[in-house]
């Protein structure tokens, strides 16, 4: 499909027979003559049949093409460009390496012997999904519709919701063979201009031969490509999508991807699923703060639970040590070990449980957990404490609401796990230290990671924790770049 | 940014590399939770033995969970450190003291060298100041043997005990870092519990009691008091001793047996000179309820309940005179700690006193003063024949 940039013959039937070349052995390629009444070669279509809708080209163009030649006056070409022209949109093409592209987005395209172009008009006949449920941000009030891989009908869902001219939308196309079409929105107004251009800046510098999934762009955009915590937000959620634009975020849908990246995000954003805007403050604010604690769980339970019992069995309440003991009596192994033997065999169960097919993957999960934490404790392999400590942790992993911040949690608790073995509290600190460092000086597309955790004045400052009923809120309607306020 | 974070990541590295960190892991697996020691001291043979009460995991057979075994240990030695060390020699397991809840001193020691059991206790970092110091009748040692009522472990007993003694007030504990504050002060005296074994018939052998208290002036055990003095001890003592604490008091009410439940609810103690002596008064103030009569007496009279709370206030008053009487004229120890109330309030003619406070002490004058409210007369309020 190599094509150099070169004009068009005035001869349809020269333009054709190059085009043929261009796709030879490929059987999808259809040319086709309009009518005997034309003559050879005067005009014909040439489409890939299975991008386009035949029938509707038939019965909508061509049919009436017919029909119009039938007619005594006028002039031949007129008659034909006519009738294309009352089908649709019609789009000129006098470059020869844009016909080719043009019939990959489901296109036929009209040669006219005479005319030194072909004209385009655009006739999708592919299938795609239907609008569905989403899958992973599930929630109990809010909207239930989702992306889906289809850009344009993604598309369709934010404008539905923010019916303003602020909307701006650049379309880039990426992927010097896939050819993928990746739009930038934000609204004017609210989002800060450098960040507006430095995104418009990456994007349009982007290259790269096959571009399937938003996470290429991902890579490309985000500030530190070795940490561990996603610096892109990403929803399948249209209303999280419009929630922030207008706080004046940028959101970048691609192609084929049911998936919209958000940048620039905050970690504390990755935190707050769209349901809490659902919810009635309290439980919104009760949620967040379990959410909170979860966090800490996930990523310190069992490094705790290795520092307290290997060092600081003073930490321990009497009654619970002695729990403590009766369990561990008799195990072989370190609690370190045992907690990586668990920690592992957790991990390898839920990944087990995602690549399964959905049929059976819930079942074997659950049923493998049961089994190899009730045998290995039946076995003395482990203690029981071990046990709840790790479940209590993957389960307050699971209330992460970004899949993202809970696989970097899941991650760095092995590290934490090591340090707590080694060193015990002291370890585990520093390690938090490191981590807290690491935040403090990571961006996201510039802004600062943890960013309104320190911001102006205590509302702001609030509302990073908690969600203040409507009356405290800011008001929405400020023209000014708001991308730090990340809380309606 | 990544250099930095990199560069960050050194930092627990080289912690790690600082000596004495990994080796400091203890696996709970291998230990051995001292719960209760026991200090003992032969004064003539200059020996200390340190007993001590732990208790050990033990693997459970195949399918079934592993239980806690006891274990009581007991080593000599010339001073309390290396009789603590050669008990290492019988243990197993490596001993963690930090769940440490009870010293128990033996009456020979704590007469002759509380000093150097104290100097032991407050220097060590593994023993807990929260931890009780109960003085034994007898040898320490044998209280740590001695079977236990309820079946339970010790340890567990005694807490049992000790949060029982709110709802009776004839025992106390006093934990370790009140003794250690108490115990430089040259002045004032201080109590604290008393274990000791009697011979129970059911049981075949000896159990444990924790009752009375042990008197210590100048750092040493001066003897001991028992019933009604300990309980003048809580009410007049730290407001943390009688203000969850409720007791019984029985008095004659004409012919009637009346049992009322008092718990304390104010507490005042002034202390002043008039004319050069010390004196000393103190208001309480109670609230009774009824908790038993043998018969009927007219309730519903409010002038009946207000003779009653003047007798109440009255046996109240007499048996704080007593047990005052007792501390001043008969154990002369300063336990209630007057002199630091003295030399806090009156600091000028607390210095004139000061060098004669054993002679004086005695002499101070205790004014009582007790005024008792009838708040609850019980569920019932007339008791029929």
């Amino acid at each position: 499909m190599q094509q150099q940039a070169r004009p068009l013959h005035r001869s349809s039937a020269a333009n054709i027979q190059a085009l043929q070349e261009t796709f030879s052995d490929n059987a999808s390629f259809v040319t086709r003559d309009l009518s005997c009444r034309t003559g050879p070669d005067r005009a014909a279509f040439a489409y890939l049949d299975v991008l386009v809708d035949e029938k509707l080209l038939h019965q909508n163009v061509i049919r009436k093409m017919n029909e119009d030649l039938e007619l005594p006056y006028d002039q031949f070409d007129l008659k034909v460009l006519g009738s294309l022209y009352s089908a649709g949109k019609v789009e000129v093409i006098d470059d020869w390496s844009a016909v080719p592209e043009f019939l990959y987005q489901a296109g036929a395209v009209l040669f006219v012997d005479g005319h030194p172009c072909v004209y385009g008009i655009l006739m999708p006949g592919y299938d795609t999904r239907s609008i569905g449920e989403p899958k992973i941000e599930v929630n109990v009030r809010g909207p239930r519709d989702s992306f889906i891989e289809d850009h344009d009908k993604n598309l369709s869902m934010i404008y539905r919701r923010l019916k303003t001219s602020d909307l701006k939308s650049l379309s880039y196309i990426i992927g010097t063979q896939s050819r993928t079409k990746v739009t930038l929105l934000y609204m004017e107004g609210k989002m800060d201009r450098e960040l507006a251009a430095k995104l418009r800046r990456k994007l349009a510098d982007f290259q790269c031969d096959v571009l399937l999934a938003n996470t290429q762009i991902e890579e490309l955009i985000q500030d530190s490509a070795y940490s561990p915590f996603p610096q892109i937000a990403n929803t399948e959620r249209p209303d999280r999508v419009v929630t922030s634009l207008s706080r004046g975020k940028a959101v970048i849908l691609t192609d084929g991807t049911p998936i919209a990246l958000i940048a620039p995000t905050t970690f504390f954003e990755m935190l707050h699923p769209s349901e809490d805007m659902y919810e009635r403050f309290h439980f919104a604010n009760f949620i967040r703060i379990i959410r909170t604690i979860t966090l800490f769980i996930s990523l310190f339970g069992p490094s705790l639970y290795i520092a307290l019992t290997t060092f600081h069995l003073e930490m321990i309440p009497t009654p619970l040590m002695m729990a403590f003991l009766t369990s561990k009596a008799g195990i072989p192994f370190p609690t370190f070990v045992e907690a990586l033997i668990m920690e592992t065999a957790f991990e390898i169960l839920r990944e087990a449980s995602l690549r399964l097919p959905k049929v059976v993957g819930q079942s074997v999960s659950i049923v493998g957990a049961l089994i190899i934490g009730e045998a290995a404790v039946q076995s003395g392999i482990v203690s029981r404490p071990v046990v709840i400590v790790v479940a209590m942790t993957g389960i307050s992993s699971f209330t992460i609401p970004s899949f993202g911040t809970a696989l970097s949690i899941r991650l760095l608790r092995f590290p934490l796990m090591l340090l707590a073995s080694y060193a015990g509290v002291l370890g585990m600190a520093l390690g938090f230290l490191v981590l807290l460092l690491h935040l403090c000086s990571l961006h996201s597309i510039g802004v600062p990671y943890l960013n309104p955790i320190s911001a102006d004045g205590w509302k702001k400052t609030l509302q990073n924790y908690v969600r203040l009923p409507a009356r405290l809120r800011n008001g929405t309607g400020s023209r000014e770049p708001d991308y730090d306020k990340n809380i309606p | 940014m990544t250099k930095t974070f990199l560069s960050a990541l050194w930092v627990p590295l080289l912690a790690f590399a600082m000596a004495g960190c990994s080796p400091d892991t203890t696996e709970i697996g291998d230990i051995a939770l001292v719960t209760a020691i026991g200090i003992d001291y032969d004064k003539e043979n200059h020996q200390f033995t340190f007993s001590s009460y732990s208790i050990m995991p033990m693997a459970g057979g195949a399918d079934q969970p592993g239980r806690l075994s006891q274990w009581v240990a007991r080593s000599n030695g010339g001073s309390i450190l290396e009789s603590a060390r050669n008990l290492k020699s019988q243990a197993g397991k490596t001993l963690i003291w930090v769940h440490n809840k009870f010293i128990i001193v033996g009456e020979e020691a704590a007469r002759h060298s509380f000093s150097e059991i104290m100097d032991f206790l407050t220097r060590n970092r593994q023993i807990r100041m929260s931890s009780y110091l109960i003085v034994s009748e007898g040898k320490a040692a044998d209280q740590l043997r001695a079977k236990v009522g309820t079946g339970d472990m010790l340890s567990n007993d005694l807490l049992g005990k000790i949060r029982n003694e709110n709802a009776w007030g004839k025992n106390v504990a006093i934990p370790l870092h009140d003794i250690a504050d108490r115990y430089g002060s040259p002045d004032r005296g201080f109590i604290t519990g008393k274990i000791k074994t009697v011979f129970d018939g059911d049981m075949q052998g000896q159990k444990a009691e924790l009752k009375g208290a042990a008197v210590f002036n100048r750092g040493r055990l001066a003897g001991w008091i028992e019933g009604d003095d300990v309980l003048v001890y809580r009410l007049l003592s730290d407001k943390q001793l009688w203000n969850s604490l409720e007791f019984d008091k029985t008095v004659r009410y004409e012919r009637a047996a009346m049992t009322f439940l008092v718990r304390e609810s104010k507490h005042s103690v002034r202390t002043s000179f008039r004319r050069g002596v010390p004196v000393v008064d103190i208001y309480l103030k109670f609230s009774a309820s009824i908790g038993e009569i043998d018969r009927t007496l007219p309730l519903q009279d409010p002038s009946v309940i207000k003779q009653m709370e003047r007798l109440v206030s009255k046996e109240l008053e007499k048996m704080m005179d007593t047990s005052l009487h007792h501390y001043q004229r008969e154990v002369k120890v300063d336990i209630l700690g007057w002199a630091d109330l003295f030399a806090a309030h009156h600091p000028r003619q607390w210095e004139k006193i000061k060098a004669d406070w054993s002679t004086v002490y005695p002499a101070v004058k205790a004014n009582v003063t007790v005024d008792v409210k009838i708040e609850k007369l019980g569920l019932i309020r007339v008791l029929k024949d």
